[in-house]
Order: C-alpha cells, then structure tokens, then sequence
C-alpha cells in the first residue's frame, strides 16, 4: 500500500511542493489491535485506514465515500484528533497536527472542528442551547468578551431564532439539533470542519435545509469541508472533490464531475450504478453493475487489490500486486486499479 | 372485541371497498378503512395515524411514503397486531384480509396469518431474528407452524433450497449458524427467505434496504424484485427513499401527519403530483441536472401531539389560504386512479413551481 500513496503525493493535485493546501493528509493509517485469549495476545490488526493521502484546499469540500468499515469516518476522527494516527502524517497549514502541544494544540483544536451524525446522542440533554454553543467559548477563554452576543450571532448564522437560546435540545426537531450542532462547530471561528454523515440522520425535505445552510456558510465564511458520508447524491451536489474508500484505501480522488462522468475504479463505477435513481421513467433502462458478496474482514484483506474479491474485471495481477493510485492523465483524477475504465460513463 | 366483529364480518363483503383504480374489479387483497392509531407518551397522546384507509390489490407492490412520524409505519405494523398496546392503542377502523377483519379474528388465527398468509420484513434484521437460535433452525421452525406434516428433515431441504434462492452463499454451511455470524445484507436475505417461506399473499417490508450500504442495498433491492414476481406476493414497501420507490413500487400512497395526502401510480406521482407536500418531497430530492441550492420545503413536521388546525401541511405549505387553516381536506378522487387530499388539488395539475430556491432560504 505505501507505493500506492507515494504516487499520490508525487502525481496528486497538490503534490509535495504544493504548499497552498490547508490540509495535507499522507500516507494516513490506523491500525486498531485485535486481542485474544486469556492474555489478550496481539493477534493481528484491523487496518482501519491503511495508507492514505489527499489534500483540501481552503474553502473547499472534499467528500469521502464509501460504504461500512471503509475507514472514511477513522480517517474523520484522524484529522480532529480523536483519534491517534498508527503511522503517516496530517498536516494542517504545514504544521504537523501530532507535534503540536499545549496552547498550540489548543489553537488547532479551535481551528478544525468537528460534527457528527447522530442529532440526538451529540448534544448533551442537560444543557440548554445557549450553554452548547457557549461551551467551545468557555474552554476557549473567549466567553467573557461578548460571549452571549456570539451565541446569538452563531445561531442566527445557522438560521435559528435566537428565542430557542434556552432550550433544550430535546425540544427540538432532528433538524434543529443538527443546526444546534453547526453552531456549536462553529463557535471558535474554524477554517476546517469534518462533517460525519451531518444529514444522515434527517427526513428528506429536512435534509435539503441542512445541506443549503452549510453551503452558504461555507461560501460567506470561506470554511473547507471534509464532508463524510455514503449518500451518494448529497455528495454529488455538496462536494468540490471526492474521494471514495474501499477497505481502508482510497481507490479514487478527483473533482466531482471526473468522478461522477468519467469514473475510472471498477468500485467507483458499481458504487454509483447502485444509487436508486428517483425517476420511475428510468427503472431497467440504466445499466446497473451489481456487485456480489459483501466487503470482506478488515483483519483479513484479500492480497494484491483489495477490491478483487467482488471486481469483475480481475485478473492474476489484481491478486498479487497492489495497484498504486495513480493520476493517468495528470489532470489530477487519481484511480488505484490495474485495468482503470477510460470511457465516459452515462449516469443520471 | 369479539362481539362487535362478528358485526364487522356479516357486512363485510357487502362493503368491499369500490375499486380504487378503475383498473380491475376484483375486490382488493386487503384494505384498511378508517385505521385510527394514539400513542400515550409523557407529553400527552399522540396522534400517530388519524383515519388513513388504504388498499392494496392481488400481486401489486404498493409503496407508503412519508418522513419520521407520518405514521406509515405503524400503520404497517397495524395490519399484524404488532402495536404494541400500551402505549399503542388502535382506536376505529377494520383492517380486511379478503374480507376477514384482521382486528376482530382470534389470536390463534392471527398467529396463523402471520408468517403465513402475511409476512413481514423489517429494517433490522437482528430484531426479528433470534440470536440464540440458528439461522436454519428459525426459518425451518417458521416452515413447519404452518405446515404441520412437514418433517424436520423435509424442513431442512426447505430451507437450504430457500436459502440459495435469495443468494445466501453455501447454504448447507450457513444453515447451522447464527445470525450474529451473518453480515447485515446476509441477515436480510435470510430474513426475506424466511419472509416468502410459506408462499404469503402479502409482504409488508419496512424500510428494507435502509440500514444497509448503497451496493447491498442494491442487491436487496433486486432480490426484493425476484423474489415477488415469483411469489406473487402483493408488496407493502414502507420507505422514506423516494428511489427505492421509483425503482420497486407499481402504486404509491404518501402520509403526512398520520394521514394519506395523495395516492397515486409512481409515474403520475414522480411526472406530476397532485398535493403540495409531494410536490416538495419530490423538489427535494438533489438532481443531477441541478446545481446550486437544493429545494426544501421550509419548517419542520408538525407535532402530532397537537396537529395544525385544517390540513397539516398548511404552515409549511407556500399554497395554503384562509381554508387551509380551517378545513381539513379529505382524500378526494381525481380520476385515473388519482387521489389527493388538497383542498387545491387541480390548481398543481397546471405544474406551478411550487418550491424555489427562494423559499427553501427562508
């Protein structure tokens, strides 16, 4: 897999010498230690995410992809923190996030943010909305400087009346919650926020609300976004670029419209093939590549490509070489396949 | 309960329900009339489905759309008896299985129906399926209740050979394990074989495909298609996936607030709705062929503790009037096949751009 990234960082969008990027991920894994036994020996690893590397520019959305046990939210919680890297590097601003400690790693806390999927289990019943959205001040130490007037201006921000301010957030709709959430991200002035599956969660015509509002945030307050989710049509709508996830890899990256017209992963070509086309016009007329089997064990990959379990266009090669990502054309669309499909495709 | 069934059962096939599309004169394999369902919660009761009638014909796959608390899936979980009661309470209406009133029969008949004559799929397979219990064992036990000379062994090839058929790989091997063993697509397949074990008439699946990824929800999706054109099962698919409905349902019935706001063919309803809620359901869905600010329908769904007065669709509706906020509408016939409960229905046939960006701002 490490051959795989370099080609990234070498051929990638924003390669080595590139240093507008606000953030810089490379050759990014986490493996998480499976234990057995009376002793809990070690006894292998999940390789969670396994070798990855891409980078976001300031104000722009790079969503990633992929189904279950991908990685793509590991990769999320990598880049906030949450979670300690097994071995690569996030760079924020060329700054090295693992290095940073004391109120240098406070400043980088308060500068990417992060939120989550679930409205109902990430707001904390016991506080009112204004002491949620307040909370990120208080730690901060920049309450006290016209705190209470921020609260305000952040939840008129994400379209709230600021007669909610002393609610509880099970007052409210999934919705609501979720805005109380992006304002509560939104507190200490990010430029970088990971959005874990942020509509997931909601109804429909709710769901477009969210999606607008964080759209408009994004364009008045220059915010980028790593946008995570397997929703396919909302990333379609919300993303600059993408990269999609397959077993802990990214299989490939590019702007939305390569990804989208010109898809060049087998993976990629069944992922968007599955999406169920909401137009009863178009049932059995579009070609749908329905893959077979499931994903396998993360413990256990398949040797060579990871995908070639369930890819129908796999040869000997697909099992014992990894297939690097690499940019073909050097127009920045990266795939990481051994046959890349080179048409374009016709999707609705 | 039983008293007034009898009632029920005597008039029964006198009030067969008209014909809903003037396609077909058969009278329908069920229909709900008048289902009325309250849930007691903390903050007072809830109305959860508020007078919904609907039907359903032999061998049709009818979809019932909504959000979260429009009530389709306890309409769903109605038909069963599966309510749980308290806090549930189904309050009026006749649930009819060819004419049998599925709220005034015995619990021994119910017992029989279910899983036999009706069978249902749920969104989580883990909660239908017994973890301590093989995967074989559950849809061999379900095979022989309602086949009693079924031996074990007869059962057994039953099984393994249902099991191939939804796509379970191995089936011998995988006859012996559990269900925790299983990933989530291989549960729901064994859950749909267990579902069409016992040839039912009707399937009712609640949100099939949602709990899974967007590959298997698509193998789901065709094995849902397979497997009722050859049971010939009528089909109630609940979702909230306005895809997965154009893809699977022949027929769609979309709720509100408890109540059913516009049923109709899926192609009329996707090329031209007749109520303003699906009018927005519809703009809300992200297009390829747009770009820029997603249409939404502005406000949130109304609290069924205390529903708006009129229609409860009208403070979120960019049509609502003075009638709206007074007299509730009822489900009228438009023609074709065609049902809307808008007091304005024939004011959308003209296509007016309902929802725009501008509005979705707001």
């Amino acid at each position: 897999m490490s051959n795989a990234t370099e080609a990234t960082v070498a051929n990638g969008p924003n390669g080595p010498g590139d240093t507008s990027a606000l953030l810089r991920v490379e050759d990014l894994s986490k493996y998480f230690p499976i234990r057995r036994g009376l002793l809990r020996r070690h006894h292998g690893d999940i390789r969670a995410v396994d070798g990855v590397s891409f980078s976001l520019d300031a104000g722009e959305t790079l969503s990633i992809v992929g189904e279950s046990g991908c990685g793509k939210t590991t990769t999320g919680r990598m880049i906030v923190r949450l979670l300690d890297p097994t071995g690569g590097r996030i760079l924020y601003q060329g700054e090295d996030l693992a290095a940073a400690r004391g109120s240098r790693l406070r400043d980088l806390r308060a500068e990417i943010q992060i939120m989550f999927q679930d409205p109902y289990s990430s707001l904390s019943p016991r506080m009112t909305v204004h002491d949620i959205v307040a909370e990120p001040l208080r730690v901060h130490g920049r309450y006290r400087a016209g705190g209470p007037a921020r609260v305000r201006e952040l939840l008129d921000l994400v379209g709230l009346s600021a007669g909610y301010e002393n609610r509880y957030a099970h007052e409210f709709s999934g919705g609501q919650r979720q805005r109380v959430g992006l304002a509560r991200a939104l507190a200490l002035d990010p430029k970088l926020l990971v959005l874990d599956e942020p509509v997931s969660a909601l109804d429909v015509s709710i769901r477009a609300q969210v999606v607008n509002q964080m759209r408009r945030l994004q364009q008045t307050l220059g915010l980028a976004y790593v946008f995570i989710s397997h929703d396919l049509s909302i990333v379609r709508h919300i993303s600059h670029r993408i990269a999609v996830m397959y077993l802990g890899g990214i299989v490939e990256i590019g702007t939305r419209d390569q990804i989208f017209t010109a898809p060049q992963h087998p993976y990629t070509r069944a992922l968007l093939s599955a999406i169920p086309v909401p137009d009863p016009e178009l049932r059995g007329e579009r070609e749908r590549i329905t893959l077979t089997g499931d994903v396998p064990d993360p413990a256990d990959p398949p040797s060579g490509c990871r995908f070639r379990t369930r890819c129908w266009k796999a040869r000997e090669i697909c099992a014992t070489d990894p297939p690097a990502l690499a940019d073909h054309a050097g127009d920045g669309h990266a795939s990481a396949c051994h046959f890349p499909e080179n048409d374009v495709a016709v999707l609705p | 309960m039983t008293e007034r069934s009898e009632g029920i059962d005597d008039t029964a096939p006198v009030v067969t329900p008209s014909d809903e599309g003037g396609l077909t004169t058969e009278p329908p394999l069920l229909s709900i009339e008048n289902l009325v369902v309250d849930f007691a919660t903390d903050d007072g009761l809830v109305h959860a489905v508020d007078g919904v009638s609907l039907t359903v014909r032999a061998g049709e796959i009818v979809a019932v759309v909504g959000e979260s608390g429009s009530g389709k899936s306890v309409t769903a979980m109605s038909i069963l008896g599966l309510v749980r009661t308290p806090p549930g309470v189904v309050r009026e209406g006749r649930i009819l299985l060819r004419g049998e009133d599925l709220r005034a029969v015995s619990g021994e008949r119910l017992r029989e129906i279910r899983g036999g004559e009706v069978a249902m799929i749920f969104q989580d397979p883990m909660t239908a399926l017994n973890p301590v219990v093989t995967v074989g064992q559950q849809i061999a036990e379900a095979l022989r209740l309602h086949d009693g000379g079924l031996g074990k062994a007869g059962a057994r090839t039953r099984v393994i050979e249902l099991l191939g058929k939804v796509g379970v790989p191995d089936a011998e091997q995988r006859y012996r394990q559990y269900p925790h063993e299983f990933s989530g697509g291989m549960r729901q397949r064994a859950m749909i074989a267990m579902a069409i074990a016992n040839g039912p008439d009707l399937l009712i699946a609640d949100e099939p495909t949602t709990a899974l990824d967007v590959t298997i929800q698509a193998q789901v999706l065709d094995l849902l298609r397979t497997a009722q054109r050859e049971t010939e099962a009528a089909t109630i698919l609940i979702t909230h996936d306005l895809g997965v409905v154009a893809e699977l349902a022949d027929r769609v019935v979309v709720m509100y607030g408890g109540r059913v706001v516009e049923e109709a063919g899926v192609r009329p309803l996707f090329a031209s709705p007749r109520h303003p809620y699906t009018a927005g359901l519809l703009a809300s869905v992200p297009r390829a062929d747009l770009d820029g600010e997603l249409m939404s329908i502005p406000g949130s769904p109304p609290n069924m503790i205390e529903p708006p007065g009129g229609c409860a669709f009208h403070p979120r509706c960019p049509m609502a009037r003075d009638r709206c906020r007074t007299d509730r509408p009822e489900l009228r016939d438009l023609g074709d096949g065609r049902h809307s409960a808008c007091h304005f229905a024939d004011e959308l046939a003209e296509g007016p751009a309902l929802f725009s960006a501008e509005e979705a701002a707001g």
